[in-house]
Order: C-alpha cells, then structure tokens, then sequence
C-alpha cells in the first residue's frame, strides 16, 4: 500500500516539479549561451549585453531561488491538504497512519533532493567556464595532503544534510497534524502557532548542542583561524576529531527529533484525527 | 443476523458543542438504513466517527466488531457530502487509484455504471460541474462488494429528476449482504427503499424502528412521521 500512495504522490506533484526544473534549466542555459556570446569591446553592443544579461541573470536566481521555495510550499501544502477535503479520501483508504505519513515524507524528501541536484546542475551549466572537476578536484587534493579524509567529510556533509532535511519535513508535519487539537476554531492558525512552538524549541535545542560544542572544542576552533599556512598534523586531528563529535551529535539529535516528530504526527492523525 | 455496526455511547463534542450525544444503535446485515434527521442532527459526524474521520469524546464504535482501523475501511464503502478528488485528476485515475487501494473493487462495473451515467473518463475533475463530481465518487463507491455503505446525503446535491436514477444506481448495485445506511433530509425520496429507520435529533436518536413496523403502529408513511417529529 505504500508503493501506491507514493506512486499516487508524485503523480500529483510531478508536473509542477518537472515545469519547474524545465524553467530552471533553461534560464540556465540562457545564461550560459550569454556568457558564450560576449560582444567583443567597442563592438557598441555592450550597453544592449549588458542589459540582456542582466535580465537574464536576475530571472535565473529568481528561478533557483522560487525552485527551493516551491518545494518547501508543496511539501507543506501537500499534508495539509491532506487534512482538509482531501483527507475524505486517504483516511479512509484501508492504510495506516505510518503509511499515511511516509506516503508523502518520502515523495517530499526525493523532490528536495532533485530540485538541489538540478539547481547545482544548472548553476554548473551557467559556470561552465570555471571548469568544476579540475577545481573540485584540486580542492579535494589540497584537503587530503593536509592530512583530511574529504571522502569521509563529504559522505558526513551529506547524512547531515539529509538528516536535517528530514527533521524539517517531519516537524512541518508535525505542526500540521497538531494544529487542529491546539486550535479548535482554525487549523491554519493552530498549524502556525504549532510550528512557531515546535521552532522555537529545536532552535533551543541546537543552541545549547552549539554551546556545549564550543566549549568543548574551544581550543580547536582557535586552531582552524590557522589555516592552511601553519597547520600542524596534530591540528588536523583535532579538527577531524571536533568534526566527528559535531556531526555524530547533531546527526543523532536530528535523527531523534525526527522520530519525535514522526511519533507526534502519527498520534495526531491516528488517534485524534478531526478531519473539518 | 449479526450486527455489522455497533455504536456504544459513542459522543462527540465540539468545544462547548456536543453534537452526538450517547449514541447507542445497532445496523443488522443486508439491510437498509435511512438515517434521518434534520440539518445539524447530527448525522454526518456520526458517519465520520464510523469511517474514523473524528476521534470520539467518549463511547465506541464498531464494525463487525472492530474500531476503525485500516482493516475495517476495507470493508466500509463511504460516500461522503465532500467531493475529494484532486482537481487534476481524470475520471479513469479515480478509478484506477479505488483499483489500486480497495481489494473489493469491480472495474468493470465502475465503467458500466460511468457509462450508464454519460461521464467520460478523459475528463478531469476540474471540468465536470458539482453534480457530475457527486454521480462518479457514487459510482465509485457502489462498485465495490463491500460490507457497509455509508452514503452522507447522495441525493442532497442533485436535482429531484436526478435522485430516482440515483437510487435506482444504488439499489441496483450494493452487495445485497451488505448493509446500506443512507444519511438524508429528503425522506420521500428514499421512503421506498428503506428497511429500518433511525431518526436522530440535536445529536440523540429519538427513534430506532424498522420502517414497516413503523408506518404500521403510527398509520403514517415515514416521510409524515418525519414531518410532524420534526416540525418547526
């Protein structure tokens, strides 16, 4: 039953996806074809290049920019919905509330995905003069003979990241499902307080894991305004050290507020569903 | 005959207002059932309480002797007074998502009866007009062979030419050991097909009567008794 909830999910939003990364690609290319056609100087076309390229630039980043908050509003719109005239349908549907919750938490997560690949692909696509291999590739050598391990720091970079992305969702989904319960006259503002609430403690939250990780690393910290003219080794095992520490924490922790998030969601929707 | 549909004090309040107050009534199998009451009696959230739309304050419900659970919405077929499919979608993604999710589902009665009912399935929900969304989400929910229809006003949107064709479309195709419970205003309009009767006022049942035995103590068709019960 999961399959087809997830499969009934990006039907209904992967036309508003795809338009969207066709959008973006082709600003992009634009761009770049711009780039390629730079009028020669004195040619007396620079004034028109310049306003054409500009134009073009400015409606590429709005393009990028409106992509990300596009996910962001169909991820929220997406389970919103679903508790209002919607829900008439999914929730009785023979599903359970879990599948209910990853039927849309994993369409969500594979499109935020997507649109961050395209946006990066395009953002290459416009650059494509910089040559990004050879640059990413010497960074990286820079980084390995200083004696980091940029694999290990890439694949953390990316869990983190992924991490972080599903606790957001989650917690969306979270206020959303409360909402109702908190605020019996409106859903929409009791899906706005709960968030506020539920923002204001994962931000106390990550402040104090901050805290404990500055203080805790103090010394380590001073050591990186160092770099890279005097790192010493013992300098780059403290940082690799400080960064196993910083993200293992707020690896678990996300994890953790995830799966909070999940639990609360699911008791809203299974036990105290109130569909309007 | 066993009871496909138990309620057990079953009350729902909102804020200050309680709109079912300690429902207690039983639906025997293979019947039909008019649930009949004024607006704001009470009705639709009884059935959303069945159908697991609205947690109870206090009581219980059961079908077939569960609580609602992803196992008993197999067996309900729920037609409720909201249109719910998403506006992109045509009349054959509706049918193929009740493919998709109802074991129970006939697709081949489900084109029939569209057919029968002149609705292309190219269209999208977008195009077809109010009537049009009602008739296919009843067409839908007749085609499966299921153990309870609840069916919320089926005939509360559509004009009165178009209700026989409706409950023609109804009695016709339920699963005849099925039980149907059919939520309406319009008594006379369904007077004809009903076994039993609930009458529930300001969230209480006043009445729980087969409609035979009904019309026989009182003398009257249901659709009087109604009248006079409820007469403002």
């Amino acid at each position: 039953m999961l399959s087809k909830l997830i499969k009934y999910e990006f039907k209904a939003t992967g036309r508003i996806f795809l338009l969207t990364y066709v959008v973006v690609v082709a600003l992009a290319g634009v761009n770049a074809a711009m780039l390629a056609v730079r009028p020669p100087s004195n040619s007396g076309l620079e004034v028109l290049y310049a306003g054409v390229s500009t134009v073009t630039g400015l409606l590429y980043g709005i393009a990028a920019f409106a992509a990300f908050l596009l996910t962001i509003v169909i991820v929220v719109v997406r389970f919103y919905r679903m508790l209002g005239d919607e829900g008439y349908l999914w929730f009785t549907l023979p599903v359970t509330p879990t599948q209910q919750i990853f039927g849309k938490l994993i369409p969500a997560t594979v499109w935020t995905i997507v649109t961050t690949i395209v946006t990066l692909a395009s953002v290459g696509l416009v650059t494509f003069r910089a040559n990004w291999p050879s640059l990413l590739g010497s960074t990286w050598r820079s980084l390995a003979s200083q004696g980091f391990n940029p694999g290990v720091w890439l694949v953390c970079g990316l869990v983190f990241i992924l991490f972080s992305l599903l606790v957001n969702v989650m917690l969306f989904y979270a206020a959303i499902a409360w909402g109702p319960n908190l605020i019996k006259s409106s859903r929409l503002g009791g899906s706005v307080v709960a968030y506020i609430i539920i923002y204001v403690a994962l931000e106390v939250i990550n402040l104090v894991g901050v805290l404990v990780m500055v203080l805790m690393f103090a010394n380590t910290f001073k050591a990186t305004q160092t770099i890279p003219s005097v790192l010493t080794s013992a300098d780059v095992a403290a940082i690799n050290h400080a960064g196993a520490v910083f993200g293992t924490y707020f690896g678990i922790e996300y994890l953790i507020l995830a799966v909070i998030g999940f639990f609360i969601t699911r008791h809203f929707i299974g036990r105290k569903l109130n569909l309007s | 005959m066993d009871a496909i549909l138990k309620t057990e004090g079953l009350t729902k309040q909102f804020g200050a207002m309680t709109a079912l107050d300690n429902v207690s009534l039983t639906c025997q199998a293979g019947h039909i059932v008019g649930l009949l009451g004024p607006n704001g009696s009470g009705k639709t959230t009884l059935l959303k309480l069945v159908n697991g739309l609205l947690a109870p304050t206090s009581g219980r419900v059961l079908i077939d002797g569960l609580a609602p659970s992803p196992s008993t919405k197999a067996r309900v077929s729920y037609l409720p007074d909201h249109t719910y499919f998403d506006n992109w979608m045509k009349v054959r993604d509706c049918v193929g998502l009740f493919a998709d999710f109802y074991a129970d589902f006939d697709r081949t009665k489900a084109t029939d009866m569209l057919k029968a009912l002149g609705i292309d399935t190219s269209m999208t929900f977008r195009t077809l007009s109010k009537g049009t969304r009602e008739k296919v989400q009843l067409a839908l929910v007749m085609s499966r062979q299921a153990q309870l229809y609840l069916l919320d006003e089926p005939i509360g949107g559509v004009d009165p030419a178009a209700r026989d064709f409706i409950l023609d479309t109804i009695i016709k195709n339920y699963n005849e050991n099925g039980t149907v419970v059919i939520s309406t205003h319009l008594i006379a309009d369904v007077e004809k097909v009903l076994d039993d009767v609930i009458f529930l006022n300001a969230g209480r049942v006043m009445q729980i009567s087969s409609a035979d035995e009904l019309r026989e103590r009182t003398g009257k068709s249901v659709d009087e008794v109604f009248r006079e019960a409820f007469r403002c």
